[in-house]
């Protein structure tokens, strides 16, 4: 079932001078068409400014198409009626986990989404629960978030969006200020919401290991999608996503290199367990 | 001439018995010309340690010579050493705040007391050398794309022409692209302008390709202070510590353990084309 469809999306950042005159615009989205199915992983690449921010805050109605439309679970984001429930099935997370960290304490933060949606107190709290659980923060339950790793302040933001029940979860790179470890702990944790809850999931990253197991990757350039597949269709084209701007995997550019040497490996190579099994194929009776 | 510290300690005030100690006796030596690679997870204490460089922070105790000088002497010029010794934080573009391009980039070396057109010509250098177009001096910082923001502020620490450039994570948030013309700006800089560099990274991919040094910090102390290459031959310590070896060293360890004869000691994907290729391919 389709959750998330834009149709003709464009949007433009309008600049105006003192007299309200327009001093210049520049479309930042432009004419995108995109269907996301429920349950999908989606990940979003891009170079900085390609507009993938633009696009994401679109999807909970922080921003509404100057043209086009955008329809969240059926419904049109410029209906204003609807924004509270636009915003509680597609959720947010930020790049920046203290920007969107509030309470004093991991509980009183994660509760604060449910407290303000006007959820009863006692589910409030078992809503707390379950989303801390989820994202394996339930042990710091009653820590203060200032005391946290990026990784963990990260689970706790999403923690934060999952008490509200949402449908999607929209992670405008999550893990940019992460160190390796805080890295993995956000991924693994999102990817088990896509995996076990049936959350979608919107990811949008610069880290491109993050999103070998998507399951529809789309790249944007000037405010348009340039590419649209899977992880391994995408990853095959080493020299085009450079041109981009973008990158792949190491294990990706190592059999990549091969192959310009010679060697009879596939393009669109993921991981290190089909590289080493590759090379065992074309390599291993030598021993 | 170097920078030296010896027996380093910094300890935060306030009472929290369990993260109050931020530095741990720190002794290293950042010789002259060198590339420095400084790795540590999240709190490991990599940016207290490079704000004490240059005097943001006071120790609590220990002693850092630069040049053979001691930066917390009385006789210490504090501006002359911020000269010295630049820093790069974190998202530079946070401190942009002047109206034009050009003018934010002259404000470091105007506040040295430069003069006007000493600074003008440092900056107009500076900006060039970060590779920021002519038509970009006059805009408004605030209007540049993050790549661009992030190089002038650069610009506006080279302007006051350090001889140690440090930077705190300098491609956090940016594209690959970015991220790539950032470092090969920075390994520039140490190339044809004999900077010695000081890169605090999460990236353990951009280290092992940049760094002639990897300095490991955990827990306020340091951990390993070796070569790339034998800095990630210790993976399974590096995990421990919330760290890892770049992707292309475990597929050279698993090369190996499935029998080829390759040199798992490889951190960088240049190095393991090449090994793979002429040890398995051919």
């Amino acid at each position: 079932m389709s959750f998330l469809k834009t149709k003709d999306l464009t949007f433009e950042y309008i600049r105006r001078d003192d007299e309200g005159n327009v001093e210049s615009v520049v479309t930042a989205v432009d004419n995108v068409n995109l269907d996301v199915h429920e349950g999908q992983f989606i990940a979003i690449l891009g170079h900085n400014g390609s507009g993938k921010s633009t696009l994401a805050k679109h999807i909970n109605a922080i921003l509404y198409p100057t043209e086009g439309a955008v329809f969240v679970d059926g419904m049109d984001t410029k209906d204003k009626e609807k924004l509270w429930d636009i915003r509680q099935r597609a959720g947010m997370v930020f790049q920046n986990p203290d920007n969107q960290i509030i309470g004093q304490v991991v509980e009183e933060d994660v509760g604060f989404g449910p407290e303000n949606m006007g959820v009863p107190t006692a589910e409030i709290w078992s809503r707390v629960e379950e989303s801390l659980r989820a994202v394996g923060m339930y042990e710091y339950r009653k820590n203060s978030p200032n005391r946290l790793s990026g990784g963990q302040k990260q689970r706790v933001a999403i923690a934060g969006v999952l008490a509200m029940h949402p449908k999607c979860i929209v992670l405008d790179e999550p893990t940019a200020m992460l160190d390796p470890n805080g890295r993995q702990e956000v991924i693994r944790a999102v990817r088990g919401l896509n995996e076990v809850e049936g959350i979608t999931l919107i990811l949008i990253t610069h880290y491109m290991e993050e999103i070998v197991h998507a399951h529809r990757v789309f790249v944007m350039d000037k405010g348009r999608i340039v590419m649209d597949g899977t992880p391994r269709e995408i990853f095959s084209q080493v020299d085009k996503l450079r041109e981009l701007r973008l990158d792949v995997p190491q294990v990706t550019m190592l059999a990549h290199e091969l192959r310009k040497k010679g060697v009879d490996i596939p393009e669109g190579i993921l991981t290190r367990k089909e590289f080493i099994s590759e090379i065992k194929k074309l390599y291993g009776k030598v021993y | 001439m170097s920078i030296v510290i010896e027996h380093l300690n910094y300890e935060y005030s306030d009472s929290n018995p369990a993260g109050r100690k931020a530095l741990d006796d720190i002794c290293l030596e950042i010789e002259e010309g060198c590339f420095m690679g400084i790795i540590g997870h999240t709190g490991s204490g990599k940016s207290t340690l490079v704000q004490h460089l240059n005097g943001l922070l006071k120790k609590t105790s220990g002693k850092i010579l630069v040049d053979g000088e001691d930066i917390d002497g009385d006789d210490c010029d504090r501006k002359a050493l911020r000269s010295r010794v630049g820093l790069v934080f974190q998202y530079p573009e946070h401190q942009l705040f002047e109206v034009d391009v050009f003018s934010d980039v002259c404000f470091g070396p105007k506040n040295m007391g430069m003069t006007k057109k000493d600074a003008e010509l440092k900056s107009y250098a500076a900006l060039k050398l970060c590779g920021v177009e002519d038509d970009l001096f006059y805009r408004s910082p605030l209007e540049l794309s993050g790549g661009q923001k992030r190089r002038v502020a650069m610009a506006g620490v080279l302007a006051m022409n350090p001889k140690y450039l440090i930077l705190d994570e300098p491609t956090a948030g940016l594209d690959p692209g970015g991220r790539k013309e950032i470092l090969n700006l920075i390994s520039r800089l140490k190339k044809e302008n004999n900077m010695t560099i000081i890169l605090v990274s999460h990236s353990m991919e951009d280290v092992a390709e940049y760094a002639d040094r990897i300095v490991v910090m955990n827990k306020g102390k340091i951990v390993f202070n070796d070569i790339p290459t034998n800095v990630f031959a210790r993976y399974k310590e590096l995990e421990n510590m919330g760290l890892k070896a770049p992707e292309v060293s475990y597929i050279m360890h698993e090369l190996k353990e499935a029998g080829f004869n390759v040199d798992d000691s490889i951190t960088t994907v240049d190095q393991a084309v090449l090994n793979i290729y002429q040890r398995i391919c051919r």
